[in-house]
């Protein structure tokens, strides 16, 4: 990686670090943790049923906050990639990066390479608040290394698909200088593929909304009885599927972004 | 101070109707709104499903997925309308040519919520005739009453969730004034929107937070919800006099979230330095 790519990515990301909505975000998803183990530790204090697998336990535990973790952090990539791009473009401050010696195509590089590093952070910061309070209210699970690469294929799923999300809040950003269009397309998007297609599940719907895509790839992921290495397998055409569709929007985004006149 | 009022909710609505921002958040409503009522049709014609309400497609089929549409997501669409009547305003200056003129600040914001008020009760009546006739277009005919039984029953949903779109309009606004940062004022909207809708109305979530402080908490904390609120009024719509005793605490705690979130954009419109 060149020196510029480098250095526009860590001040994206020593940028983006501070904003308070990161800081505000990432606190609230720690107190919604909390709740969720606490509120499963206490119910299992209460009831008078067998005593459940602590490998069960474990699994249930990270998927039953899931889908709030996933629901906030694609948030966040979406208001880091509008601050990013279309904001700098909007105050102007992006013509001072464009008058250094960089190629356009560092410049995009640079900012999504800082973009999901902070992002890829965040998931790991706050799956493992959640892991450590798990571990805590219910000590060790019987398959505990089986479980780490299952918590981490999820948190390498929940990351593409921030990746793609940021990706095309970028794109929004390169299309229009406007900052209230990325905005409010950004908003729409989020609405259109979070709040409303996640309750329609059929097989064509998937390959055009990362969420569905997402949603249904994490499934089984605390299904103990199909072991990770089978879940992996099944799941792995549709990671690649994932990645090229990061690869494929990052390259246009390149590409009209080297072409356009600022 | 009356007909300046009103002078301000018609500039208001007419630069709602004109704003490219609305045009193209009223296109996502749509498209939501179709793919829900497709989605209902599959469900619906789904060969294994139970249906608690009688077998086929019945007009309550449709009213709650009105509701549902009303308040999920045309809370959402007031978010963004809030943020639009305040954010874009302060940006293009009009705003400050506004406060400028010899007028009262809460005749601004007074004709401001009720430009935007009248706003979204057309937004929604529009989004209603549209759903119906994807559910005529898909379904059939499915009002199976007399038609101003119906007629009543679409009338208390349109009027519950407008109330509610108004709590997350307001909220916008007041967010929108407060903070100095466009992108961070929306974000906090939707954020509000997220953790009241999506969050705190989550029987999950409410289930946690009852297993910490005590069984009885957890219908106190899913009944915070203005969604929650909204469905405990809409279904009791069939015999509103009756039912009476049962939901007149939904309308307290709805009116309550309405006036704190009015309360709060007028104190902030007054108080805080726009420009």
């Amino acid at each position: 990686m060149s020196s510029a790519i480098f250095g526009i990515a860590k001040n994206e990301f020593s940028r983006c670090i501070g904003h308070p909505l990161v800081i505000g975000l990432t606190i609230f998803l720690c107190i919604l943790a909390l709740i969720v183990v606490s509120g499963n530790y206490m119910s299992i204090q209460k009831s008078q049923q067998e005593p459940i697998d602590s490998n069960v336990l474990f699994l249930d535990i990270t998927s039953s906050s899931i889908y709030w973790i996933s629901s906030i952090l694609s948030f966040l990539s979406l208001s880091i990639g509008v601050v990013s791009m279309a904001g700098e473009r909007s105050s102007g401050s992006i013509r001072v990066l464009l008058s250094k010696p960089v190629y356009r195509m560092e410049i995009i590089m640079g900012k999504f390479i800082g973009i999901n590093s902070l992002i890829l952070l965040l998931i790991l910061f706050v799956i493992s608040i959640c892991i450590a309070l798990s571990l805590i209210a219910f000590g060790l699970p019987s398959a505990f290394p089986e479980d780490i690469l299952r918590v981490l294929s999820l948190a390498f799923l929940l990351f593409l698909l921030c990746a793609i999300f940021t990706n095309i809040v970028l794109l929004c950003g390169v299309l229009f200088k406007d900052i209230y269009t990325s905005l409010i397309l950004s908003t729409s998007l989020y609405l259109i593929w979070f709040i409303s297609w996640p309750y329609i599940w059929t097989d064509f719907l998937k390959l055009i909304n990362p969420v569905l895509l997402y949603l249904i790839l994490i499934r089984d992921y605390s299904n103990t009885h199909i072991s990770y290495l089978n879940w992996v397998s099944s799941i792995l055409p549709y990671i690649t599927y994932m990645l090229l569709e990061i690869l494929a929007i990052f390259l246009i985004n390149c590409y009209i972004f080297t072409r356009e006149e600022i | 101070m009356v007909n300046n009022t009103f002078q301000i909710a018609v500039k208001e609505f007419d630069n709602l109707l004109s704003n490219r921002f609305i045009i193209i958040i009223f296109t996502v409503y749509i498209i939501i709104m179709s793919i829900n009522a497709y989605f209902d049709y599959f469900v619906i014609n789904l060969p294994d499903i139970i249906h608690y309400e009688g077998a086929g497609v019945s007009n309550s089929n449709f009213l709650n997925g009105l509701s549902f549409i009303l308040i999920y997501y045309g809370t959402a669409i007031a978010v963004i309308i809030g943020f639009c009547s305040i954010s874009i305003e302060k940006k293009s200056n009009t705003l400050n040519t506004l406060i400028t003129k010899p007028l009262y600040r809460d005749t601004v914001i007074n004709g401001k919520l009720i430009g935007c008020a009248l706003f979204l009760c057309l937004v929604s009546l529009l989004a209603s005739m549209m759903y119906l006739s994807e559910w005529m277009v898909l379904m059939g005919n499915i009002i199976d009453l007399p038609i101003y039984t119906f007629l009543f029953d679409t009338i208390v949903v349109l009027l519950v969730s407008w109330v509610c779109q108004l709590i997350f309009l307001s909220t916008s606004m007041f967010l929108s004034i407060i903070i100095k940062d466009d992108v961070l004022a929306l974000f906090a909207g939707m954020f509000i929107y997220i953790f009241m809708i999506n969050i705190i109305s989550n029987a999950s979530f409410a289930l946690s937070l009852g297993n910490i402080f005590g069984s009885h908490w957890t219908g106190f904390i899913a009944g915070l919800g203005p969604d929650n609120l909204a469905y405990g009024i809409i279904k009791n719509s069939n015999d509103l006099i009756g039912n009476y005793p049962g939901y007149i605490s939904n309308v307290v705690n709805l009116m309550a979230y309405l006036v704190i979130s009015i309360v709060l954009s007028y104190i902030a419109f007054m108080r805080r330095d726009i420009a």
